[in-house]
């Protein structure tokens, strides 16, 4: 099972938004994004993807994937 | 305390939720498999003699689904959850599945309490609503396939379908094996219901051959007598265990009568145990029926009492009833 490390609050407070505004970006709750943010659940490919082009940045740099 | 304990009529409101309302499928169903495949067990090789009554199958199937959904519950409870409401949802089938299958099996549970003669009825009922459940959510989980192909899958194979689309990130191997499972698990149900089924009603009433006599399919079982009445009604001969309060009026307290002849729901018995007389014959059930001194008459909806089913094993009884009275 991989681990995962997670800068999406990082990005997040670079954009200057909150929890429940980036939820409403991606189309995902609120808690989720807490989820991601505290590395306690593995995004889809999708959901990886939305975030990465939300911040302009390659995937690799919001989630890394430890094996 | 119990947040989130229905879990399974809740919709996903993104990925995470529906990842996680699958895992807890996946747990609920892997219980509801190895509790089936342990039933199995029981039934087969420790519990060869026993007599399963139909509530006894009742209540067993109630627990199972019970502990499958607690299992299921284990895995949600402890994460934060908003679900979607079910008009924005997606995917219905997390709802009106459960639904329906809640729904059947009020419904059988209601039958059986307004007669005890419908419970087999209610049961098989209650299977084949769920087999139809299934078969709808195999259907629409197979868009994309030719009409044909949905046919096949959601007709003979439904659970190994949703055993195949509940996890869709697992790798092809896992959701194949999950597929097998499912199939494996969901037809021995049926199969377990529908044999006692045809066994003790269908065949016994005539519904597949000749008409029989009940206890011909139930040499092990020790039947009620409203199960009795329900295969075919009480029979001349038929052994019947007799309550405690009954009290004839020569002051003895029957424990056993054999039945001499039915007229509606009448039963003229003969007391087995007021045996005074005793017998060389060679055919020692007989001898004692001769030696039946006393006869009563009874109303068997008003008799709780069990009916002996087993010929050969009457007849032993019958002689150490007739052996335990003369010595």
């Amino acid at each position: 099972m991989s681990e995962i490390r997670s800068k999406l609050k990082d990005y997040r407070a670079k954009l200057d938004l909150t929890q429940e505004e980036l939820a409403q970006r991606l189309g995902v709750t609120r808690q989720t994004i807490i989820a991601l943010e505290q590395a306690r659940y593995q995004p889809s490919l999708e959901l990886a993807w939305r975030c990465s082009r939300l911040f302009g940045v390659p995937i690799e740099d919001v989630f890394t994937f430890i094996t | 305390m119990f947040k989130n304990f229905l879990w399974f009529s809740k919709n996903p409101a993104d990925e995470r939720e529906a990842a996680i309302l699958s895992a807890a499928y996946q747990r609920a169903l892997a219980v509801l498999w190895v509790g089936n495949i342990l039933a199995w067990l029981y039934v087969s090789l420790i519990s060869q003699n026993s007599s399963f009554e139909t509530p006894v199958i009742l209540n067993a199937i109630v627990g199972l689904f019970v502990v499958s959904v607690l299992a299921g519950w284990v895995v949600v409870r402890r994460e934060e959850m908003t679900f979607a409401k079910p008009k924005t949802g997606k995917r219905l089938a997390f709802l009106w599945v459960p639904t329906i299958a809640a729904v059947s099996f009020v419904g059988a549970l209601a039958l059986t309490w307004y007669s005890p003669r419908l419970e087999y009825v209610g049961i098989v009922g209650f299977i084949a609503i769920e087999q139809v459940a299934f078969a709808i959510w195999a259907w629409n989980w197979t868009r994309g396939f030719t009409w044909h192909g949905r046919m096949v899958g959601a007709l003979l194979f439904p659970m190994s379908v949703v055993g195949y689309q509940l996890d869709r990130k697992a790798s092809n191997g896992s959701r194949l094996l999950m597929a097998f499972v499912m199939h494996l698990a969901f037809t021995l149900v049926p199969a377990a219901i529908a044999f006692p089924f045809f066994e003790t009603v269908a065949m016994p009433a005539g519904f597949f051959g000749p008409v029989a006599p009940g206890y011909e399919y139930n040499a092990t079982f020790t039947h009620t007598v409203l199960d009795k009445r329900m295969v075919g009604g009480l029979h001349a001969g038929d052994l019947v265990m007799l309550p405690d309060a009954i009290i004839l009026p020569s002051g003895a307290r029957p424990t056993y009568g054999v039945v001499q002849s039915v007229s509606g729901n009448d039963a003229l018995l003969e007391v087995l145990d007021d045996v005074t007389t005793s017998s060389t014959s060679e055919a020692p059930d007989r001898s004692v029926t001769e030696a039946h001194k006393e006869s009563f008459s009874i109303n068997i909806d008003g008799l709780v009492a069990k009916v002996i089913v087993d010929p050969p094993f009457a007849s032993v009884l019958t002689h150490s009833l007739s052996t335990f009275t003369l010595y």
